[in-house]
C-alpha cells in the first residue's frame, strides 16, 4: 500500500484547509452560494456569542450593530478554543479605537464590564479555608498574602457605568428602558464608579465600593503581602473588611509566602 | 424499499450503545432547562447536551447540567472537536472535554466528520462551523488518527457524524459512505447517522430525487456501525438557493419516512430528535420523541424492544 | 506586639467570630434558569435563520465602517451630558 499518509501530504490538507477557513473568514462577498452559507453562519453564531455575552451592550447599540461589531471584531480576534463563549474579550478595545467612542464615551467601558461580568459568571467558586487565617497570629505579616476567591473582580470607570448597567440589567429590550429611573440615579450617583463584581448565588453582580476599598483589593490582586497593604492603608479598617470578607466569601484562604 | 422487517441487532459494532435500542431523546437546549429538570422526567429515554455550552467550570451552568444528568441519561455531542482537521486538535479543548465527560458520564459521545482547527492571518483559529472534509487517503488517515487519539483520550469509542455540506471539495478518492465506513472499522468508532443531513445534501446537489438518493446512500452503510440516529427539519429554501441545515422545524415528512427506511435497515438504534433554532414548546419537542418512539414500535415488531428502558 | 500585628489579632478575632452567608444554592436556583447564559455552541446552522440574514455584507475595514447605535445609546448619552452640563453649571453659579 502506498504510504498515503506522508507529513507533507498531511501539511498539504493543512493548508487547503486553511485556505478554505481564509475564504471564509475574510467575510468577502463571493460568487459561492455555498460559501456564502459559512460566511453567514460565521458572521451569525459570531454575532449571538457577542449578545450573549454583552447583553447590555446589546441593548445599547442594537442587534444589527452587534452584526456590523462581531464581523469586524473577527478580523481582529481569530476565534481559537472551541467555545464561542471565551471569544470576544477584545470588544472593548475595538470599540475604543472607534471615533464613535469620541461622542460615546462610555460604551467601551460598558464592554470592559461586560466581559469582566460574563467572564466571573463561568468561574469556579472556591470556599473560604477557614484554617488558614490563623496565619495572622503565626506568621509575620510580610510573608502573608491573601487570596481571593476567583469568582470577584474589580472594576472602575470615569463614569456611572455601574448606573446604565444596572438599568439596562433589569429589561428585556431596550424599548423598556425607564429614562427618568436612569436620570435620577445618575443624579444620585455621578461622576465615576469604583466596583466589586461578584456573583450573588449564581448572577453576576455588581456592589459600589470607595475608593479606598477599590485600591485595597487591587493591591490585593497586585500580590502585595499583608504588611506592605497596612502601610499603603493606614487608615484601611482591616478589622472590619476581613469579617465582611468572610461573610460574604470573598477571600479563598491566607497563604505563607513561600507558597506562592 | 426494503424487504423484511426483521432488522438484526445481533453483533453490532463495538461502538453501538449496548442497553440503548429503541430509546429516543431529544435535545436540551436553554430555553428548556426548567421544562426539563421540573417537569416530568419518564417523557423521554434521554437527552442530548453540546458539550461546549457547557465547558464553564463555575456558575450556575454545571449546576444546570448535574440536575439534568441525575435526572436523565446524557448524549454529550459536541460541535467543536474538529476531528478532520489536519493540522490536530487543540489540547485545552481536549482537557475540558475530557474533564466534562468525567463530571457527567454521558452514555454517548459523538461530534462530526468536519474540520475547525486551522489558522487564520497567521494565528491558531477554531474555525467555529463544521467545514467539510476530502473524501482521500490523506483526509481519511487525519480522521483515524484524531479520532484514535479522543478515544484513547476518552477511554471510550465515541461516534461520527455525517455532515450537511454547501461547497463541493471535488471527487474524492473514496465516497462519502466508504471513508465513513473505513473510518468505523478501522478506529472502532461508531456511525451518527443524521437523516436530516442527508436530505439536505441531496436536494441541494443530487440530481435524483432526494429519497431516492438518500436509501441508496443508506444501503451503503454496514448494517453494524450505526450507533445513534439524528432527525430534525430545515427551512425550506427559494427557488435557486441551497437549503441550509438550521434545525428550525419540526421533523419533515421526508424525514420521518427516511427514517422508517434506516430503522428497517439498521434496527431500532438510539434515536434524537435536533431543534436549535426557534425552537417549540418543550412539549411539542416532547411529542416529536414519541413520534419516533411509535414509528420504531411499528417497524420493529419483530425484535423484542426493551421498551422504555429507564 | 507592633501596631499592625494588634491590628491582624483584632482581625482574626473578629473573622473567627463571623459566620460565612451561605449560599443557598438549592433554594435560590429555582428561579435563576433565567440567568443562564444561552448556549453558544448550537449547531443549528444560523446562515437561514437569522432576522438579520438578508442584509448586505458591512464592509469590514474597520477604519472606514461606522458604527452607529441604534438602541439606547444616544439616550443614555444625552441623559450623562445633560447631567454632566447640570452639575457644571451649578458649580459655576457656586463660585460667582
Amino acid at each position: 500500500m502506498k504510504q498515503v499518509h506522508s507529513s507533507s501530504e498531511r501539511a498539504q490538507l493543512a493548508r487547503r484547509q486553511a485556505q478554505l477557513v481564509d475564504r471564509i473568514f475574510c467575510l468577502k462577498e463571493n460568487q459561492s452560494k455555498g460559501l456564502a452559507i459559512y460566511q453567514n453562519n460565521l458572521r451569525f453564531t459570531a454575532a449571538r456569542a457577542l449578545s450573549i455575552s454583552y447583553p447590555v451592550l446589546e441593548k445599547l447599540l442594537g442587534q444589527e450593530t452587534m452584526v456590523a461589531l462581531a464581523q469586524s471584531l473577527l478580523q481582529q480576534e481569530s476565534p481559537n478554543s472551541g467555545d464561542w463563549a471565551d471569544w470576544g474579550g477584545q470588544l472593548a478595545e475595538f470599540i475604543g479605537n472607534t471615533e464613535f467612542i469620541q461622542d460615546h464615551p462610555y460604551v467601551d467601558d460598558i464592554a470592559r464590564l461586560e466581559w469582566k461580568l460574563h467572564e466571573l459568571g463561568r468561574q469556579r467558586s472556591s470556599t473560604l479555608e477557614r484554617d488558614s487565617l490563623a496565619l495572622l497570629e503565626s506568621h509575620d505579616l510580610e510573608n502573608v498574602h491573601i487570596e481571593l476567591n476567583p469568582d470577584i473582580d474589580i472594576y472602575h470607570s470615569a463614569l456611572p457605568v455601574d448606573q446604565i448597567w444596572l438599568a439596562h440589567d433589569a429589561i428585556e429590550n431596550a424599548s423598556a428602558l425607564d429614562e427618568t429611573a436612569l436620570a435620577e440615579a445618575f443624579r444620585q450617583y455621578p461622576g465615576e464608579c469604583f466596583l466589586l463584581l461578584y456573583r450573588r448565588q449564581y448572577k453576576p453582580d455588581l456592589l459600589r465600593l470607595n475608593e479606598d476599598t477599590f485600591y485595597w483589593f487591587q493591591d490585593i490582586k497586585q500580590g502585595l503581602n499583608l504588611e506592605q497593604l497596612l502601610d499603603r492603608h493606614p487608615e484601611f479598617d482591616f478589622v472590619h473588611w476581613l469579617a465582611k470578607a468572610v461573610e460574604n466569601n470573598w477571600i479563598h484562604r491566607l497563604k505563607p509566602a513561600h507558597s506562592l | 424499499m426494503p424487504q423484511g422487517k426483521s432488522a438484526s441487532i445481533n453483533a453490532r459494532h463495538p461502538s453501538a450503545s449496548p442497553g440503548t435500542e429503541g430509546w429516543v431523546g431529544v435535545g436540551l437546549r436553554h430555553p428548556h432547562y426548567r421544562d426539563a429538570i421540573e417537569g416530568n422526567n419518564n417523557a423521554v429515554d434521554f437527552l442530548e447536551v453540546h458539550a461546549e455550552n457547557f465547558f464553564a467550570e463555575g456558575g450556575i451552568l454545571p449546576s444546570i447540567l448535574e440536575d439534568v444528568a441525575n435526572q436523565y441519561a446524557i448524549s454529550l455531542h459536541s460541535t467543536s472537536m474538529g476531528l478532520g482537521s489536519a493540522s490536530g486538535i487543540n489540547d485545552g479543548y481536549l482537557r475540558r472535554l475530557s474533564n466534562l465527560a468525567d463530571r457527567i458520564n454521558p452514555v454517548l459521545i459523538s461530534d462530526h466528520a468536519s474540520f475547525a482547527w486551522s489558522q487564520y492571518q497567521g494565528h491558531d483559529v477554531h474555525a467555529g462551523d463544521l467545514l467539510p472534509l476530502e473524501f482521500s487517503q490523506t483526509g481519511l488517515q487525519v480522521m483515524i488518527d484524531n479520532v484514535d487519539r479522543v478515544q484513547q483520550l476518552l477511554g471510550r469509542n465515541i461516534l461520527v457524524e455525517n455532515l450537511s455540506a454547501y461547497i463541493d471539495l471535488g471527487p474524492g478518492e473514496f465516497q462519502e459512505t466508504e471513508f465513513l465506513s473505513e473510518l468505523a472499522h478501522r478506529t472502532a468508532c461508531g456511525l451518527l447517522l443524521d437523516l436530516n443531513n442527508l436530505l439536505v445534501n441531496a436536494h441541494n446537489f443530487s440530481q435524483e430525487p432526494a429519497l431516492t438518493a438518500c436509501m441508496r446512500w443508506l444501503d451503503q452503510i454496514p448494517r453494524d456501525i450505526v450507533g445513534e440516529i439524528h432527525l430534525a427539519g430545515y427551512t425550506p429554501a427559494g427557488e435557486g438557493k441551497l437549503i441550509v441545515d438550521d434545525h428550525s422545524q419540526a421533523v419533515s415528512e421526508e424525514c420521518w419516512t427516511l427514517y422508517r427506511y434506516a430503522i428497517q435497515r439498521f434496527g431500532p438504534v438510539i434515536t434524537l430528535i435536533e431543534w436549535d433554532n426557534d425552537l417549540p414548546k418543550w412539549d411539542e419537542l416532547l411529542q416529536q420523541a414519541q413520534f419516533a418512539k411509535q414509528i420504531i414500535a411499528e417497524e420493529c415488531t419483530a425484535i423484542a424492544i426493551p421498551g422504555s428502558i429507564r | 506586639m507592633n501596631q499592625k500585628q494588634k491590628i491582624a489579632s483584632a482581625a482574626l478575632a473578629l473573622a473567627l467570630a463571623t459566620a460565612v452567608v451561605a449560599p443557598t444554592h438549592a433554594a435560590g436556583k429555582e428561579k435563576c434558569y433565567g440567568i443562564a447564559e444561552a448556549g453558544q455552541n448550537d449547531c443549528g446552522n444560523l446562515a437561514g435563520t437569522h432576522s438579520c440574514a438578508g442584509q448586505s455584507t458591512v464592509d469590514n475595514d474597520p477604519g472606514e465602517w461606522k458604527l452607529v447605535a441604534k438602541g439606547t445609546c444616544e439616550s443614555v448619552g444625552g441623559m450623562l451630558k445633560a447631567e454632566a452640563k447640570k452639575r457644571y453649571e451649578e458649580a459655576k453659579k457656586a463660585k460667582s
